[in-house]
């Protein structure tokens, strides 16, 4: 890396596919970005397991993996219980990067991270993101509360409206879009970060609900769909260019903590394991997971978490630890991967516990986790009573599809990282960046 | 400190910051140590020796060494009690938001450094509360010798001032940590957007 400024600026798309930029860039749609890339590096990156914005984006923030930091998942169980809570910022086990330089007496500017949700104090600005409910709660310090909520911030797209009415959701996105924009362009050119991260989470929520109209070219709404990342790209360009004029020499990067590809199938790994003899009732409808009747052997969480019932961790469970539980989980695997619809495998992978998550947190981890095919969204609920179903949101997330910009001059031109990053190297890069030393790290820094 | 020294652990100090009415005892504190970060070259001269350290600098020292690591719990009602009338005489102001933010930020960094020494194979740690120092001084010294090896324990306990226990909050002297739960009314409206994009 050239750059000795010891500050950076980060960019975040949330949900933006790799494949995506490319064809957009291809189509001349964002063409902002096509000069970025052009003089610095575009990669295709690998996200966390499983592949959800709460677990990446707290990956991202603090370069451990789940096991160290001990976020799952957006909801998760309270210890021995079929209980679910929702962990919040407060649950975070690990230093996030704001964290180490608010130690080292730096300051940073955190807007819209998922999952920082209350803020909590430190040496900057934070305005937390999904699954943020109230502004005031969700920014540090009141300063900039009265800010945002002077310019109309705000936090996320209305996602009830958006399930009643497209219309709705498409001036929802615009107006939301144009406020995060603002308030991003204004910490950025404020300058008095050492830190600076911005993240964009319409592009999630465009994806979700009208990821059909980008696949499908005679869609009535395939022009606003293109139109809006000509939007993203005029605040990429913004970006780029605030950089360029007030921080020159500051290297930046963008990033999504995941990818997206067209949903075909719902799929409901808790009415798959009723079906299959390993999960059963004791009422209908279940209101909770505390209706998986005695003798459950295992159950599912969102979206693609599979727990066994084991006894000691649960209070009704009755799986053996040893023998059983692994003869359980290994006949589940091959279950879940020779699990077909129409003809195509719905499962791509399984992985065990011990495989992917290394750390003191160990324990909440799910036993198995599984990774779909494309087109094959799983799903968690503990509600539905059909295997497979057509959902209502056409965009579902993808494990290794997600983008990551590195600014001209922060890596070799025309080189890619071997091998194929993934999202613990971005935390460890930018650490690298702004001269910090985090030997507990877990990922390489690219530049 | 002043027990260990008391007991025939040498010190590692220098004595650049010197007793006051906050600490009349002295502060037995090595301004090197504030470097670690930068420069740990004074650490071969340190060892064998005790020096006090900060919990937050303890991620920085180095991997190529043993520790052996008394680690002083105090309540935190009673360290930003300490701490708010140490800034008030330096004339600053404290709020109580600043009180409660502090608390929060303390609790989750005390959650993060236990997790992180359970994890250091080449730590030991001692954890002491700073209650059972003042309430009963030979048996925390005798635990301190048990852990250290063959110290003068009641040389140890005869050097305990409970006089100087100030900023005494009611509750349990070991820390507890608090993780605040959203209310039930947050838990369900997380619940609703979760689902409406998939999620649950």
């Amino acid at each position: 890396m050239n750059f000795d400024t010891g500050r950076v600026a980060f960019l975040g798309l949330d949900g933006t596919p790799y494949t995506l930029v490319k064809d957009l860039i291809g189509k001349g749609v964002m063409p902002n970005l096509k000069a970025i890339t052009e003089r610095g590096s575009l990669l295709q990156m690998d996200t966390t397991l499983p592949e959800v914005s709460s677990v990446a984006w707290t990956t991202f923030m603090t370069g451990v993996n789940p096991a160290v930091h001990g976020i799952y998942g957006f909801m998760d169980l309270k210890p021995g219980s079929y209980d679910m809570y929702f962990p919040n910022s407060r649950h975070i086990k690990a230093r996030t990067l704001w964290d180490r330089l608010g130690e080292a007496g730096r300051r940073s500017v955190v807007i819209n991270v998922p999952s920082t949700y209350p803020a909590q104090p430190l040496n900057g600005v934070l305005t937390a993101g999904f699954v943020a409910l109230d502004l005031k709660k969700a920014t540090y310090p009141d300063s900039a509360f009265e800010y945002l909520s002077g310019m109309g911030y705000r936090i996320d797209v209305d996602t009830r409206k958006a399930r009643e009415s497209v219309d709705l959701l498409v001036e929802d996105l615009k107006e939301t879009l144009a406020k995060r924009k603002e308030a991003i362009l204004h910490y950025l050119k404020g300058g008095d970060w050492d830190l600076f991260i911005g993240v964009v989470t319409e592009t999630d929520r465009l994806h979700h609900f009208l990821w059909h109209a980008y696949a499908d070219p005679a869609h009535a709404l395939h022009g606003f769909f293109l139109d809006y990342y000509r939007q993203i790209d005029t605040l990429i360009g913004e970006f780029a260019g605030v950089m360029a004029e007030k921080h020159p020499g500051v290297p930046y990067m963008i990033m999504s903590d995941h990818g997206f590809t067209l949903s075909e199938q719902e799929v409901y790994l808790n009415c798959w394991l009723r079906q299959n003899g390993y999960q059963s009732l004791k009422a209908t409808p279940p209101k909770s997971w505390d209706d998986i009747a005695d003798g459950a052997k295992a159950f599912a969480l969102d979206p693609s978490r599979i727990f066994i019932n084991l006894k000691g961790r649960y209070q009704r469970g009755c799986v053996e630890p040893g023998e059983e539980y692994e003869r359980l989980r290994d006949e589940l695997a091959e279950k879940f991967l020779g699990m077909e619809f129409d003809g195509r495998k719905v499962v791509k992978a399984v992985y065990k516990k011990e495989d992917i998550y290394k750390g003191p947190h160990s324990a909440p981890g799910a036993d198995l986790v599984l990774l779909s095919n494309y087109g094959f969204d799983l799903k968690g609920s503990i509600m539905k009573d059909t295997l497979f179903e057509k959902g209502v949101l056409s965009g579902m997330h993808t494990q290794d599809d997600a983008v990551l910009v590195l600014s001209p001059g922060m890596a070799d031109e025309g080189t890619a990282p071997v091998p194929k990053p993934t999202i613990l190297d971005v935390p460890a890069t930018i650490l690298k960046a702004l001269g910090i030393k985090a030997g507990e790290l877990e990922g390489r820094p690219l530049a | 400190m002043k027990m260990l020294e008391a007991g025939g652990v040498p010190v590692y100090i220098d004595n650049v910051r010197v007793a006051d009415v906050d600490n009349p005892g002295g502060y037995y504190e090595l301004e090197d140590v504030k470097k670690i970060k930068e420069d740990t070259s004074w650490m071969d001269a340190a060892g064998g020796k005790a020096f006090k350290m900060v919990s937050m600098l303890l991620f920085d020292l180095p991997g190529d060494r043993r520790y052996r690591i008394v680690f002083m719990e105090r309540n935190l009602d009673e360290v930003i009690a300490s701490q708010r009338k140490m800034l008030e005489r330096m004339g600053k102001t404290p709020t109580d938001t600043d009180d409660h933010d502090a608390k929060r930020l303390f609790t989750k960094h005390l959650r993060e450094v236990k997790d992180w020494l359970s994890a250091q194979e080449n730590m030991d740690v001692l954890y002491m509360p700073y209650e059972d120092v003042m309430g009963e001084p030979q048996a925390s010294a005798s635990r301190v010798s048990g852990f250290m090896g063959g110290l003068d324990t009641v040389k140890m306990a005869s050097v305990v001032r409970p006089e100087l226990y100030r900023n005494k909050a009611e509750g349990p002297a070991v820390v507890e940590e608090t993780v605040d739960e959203l209310d039930d009314e947050e838990e369900e409206a997380v619940k609703e957007r979760l689902a409406d994009l998939g999620y649950m």
